[in-house]
């Protein structure tokens, strides 16, 4: 199901939606690790947000801005894009780890967690565009 | 090469746009990067997608009733 003729990841338009939208997130996993230094391959882009309704309805809004496609096994992309998959708060609050498609290339993978926890696990930066962390704990 | 272990004490080595650049050209996905369920259930095939997605709905009826109920 691999699609190497996708568009190229473009980490950075991901990156400015999300913050655009105000969603509280944290990027995780290989993109993460990268940034702190890691050697190893991606992709996908991962994070974790904050299960709050109002915060899961504002990545809603940033997933349809970034024309988002569920990410099924088995299917093409643009098999998957004739599912009526509505995307808002309660679609995302029900699955544990969503994964999907979009304009900008890599899958962004969304993990929902009851709480951000940024004291020791994660490190973040807060200039704009940069907003990673070298774990996350969610609770 | 670093795994997680070894850089997860240490500070980013790299600006924003140096990661945008090396993520770039990324590889693509593979076929178990899938939407995985609360449950454990893997939306892997367009019937356990349209199994949820029925079950999106209900919850989502839910969720109208009850804040008619509140208003």
């Amino acid at each position: 199901m691999s699609d190497p003729d996708g568009p190229p990841h473009d980490l950075g338009r991901l990156i400015e939606v999300l913050d655009r939208h105000g969603v509280e997130y944290l990027m995780v996993g290989g993109v993460a690790a990268i940034g702190y230094g890691a050697e190893r391959p991606t992709e996908d882009a991962d994070c974790v947000v904050r299960r709050e309704r109002a915060n899961l309805n504002r990545l809603a809004d940033a997933l349809r801005e970034l024309n988002a496609r569920l990410r099924v096994g088995g299917m093409t992309d643009v098999e998957a894009q004739m599912l009526p998959v509505q995307i808002d708060g309660t679609t995302l609050d029900m699955a544990s780890m969503s994964t999907w498609m979009t304009d900008a290339g890599p899958p962004l993978i969304c993990s929902p967690v009851w709480r951000l926890r940024t004291a020791t696990w994660c490190r973040t930066r807060s200039w704009p565009g940069e907003r990673w962390c070298s774990g996350a704990m969610g609770s | 090469m670093r795994g997680y272990s070894e850089v997860m004490a240490a500070q980013p080595v790299m600006s924003a746009e140096e990661l945008i650049e090396r993520v770039r050209q990324a590889a693509p996905p593979t076929p178990d990067d899938v939407t995985i369920l609360w449950d454990g259930r893997r939306l892997d095939s367009r019937e356990a997608v349209m199994e949820w997605l029925t079950e999106v709905a209900a919850k989502r009826a839910e969720e109208a009733i009850g804040a008619d109920v509140r208003s």
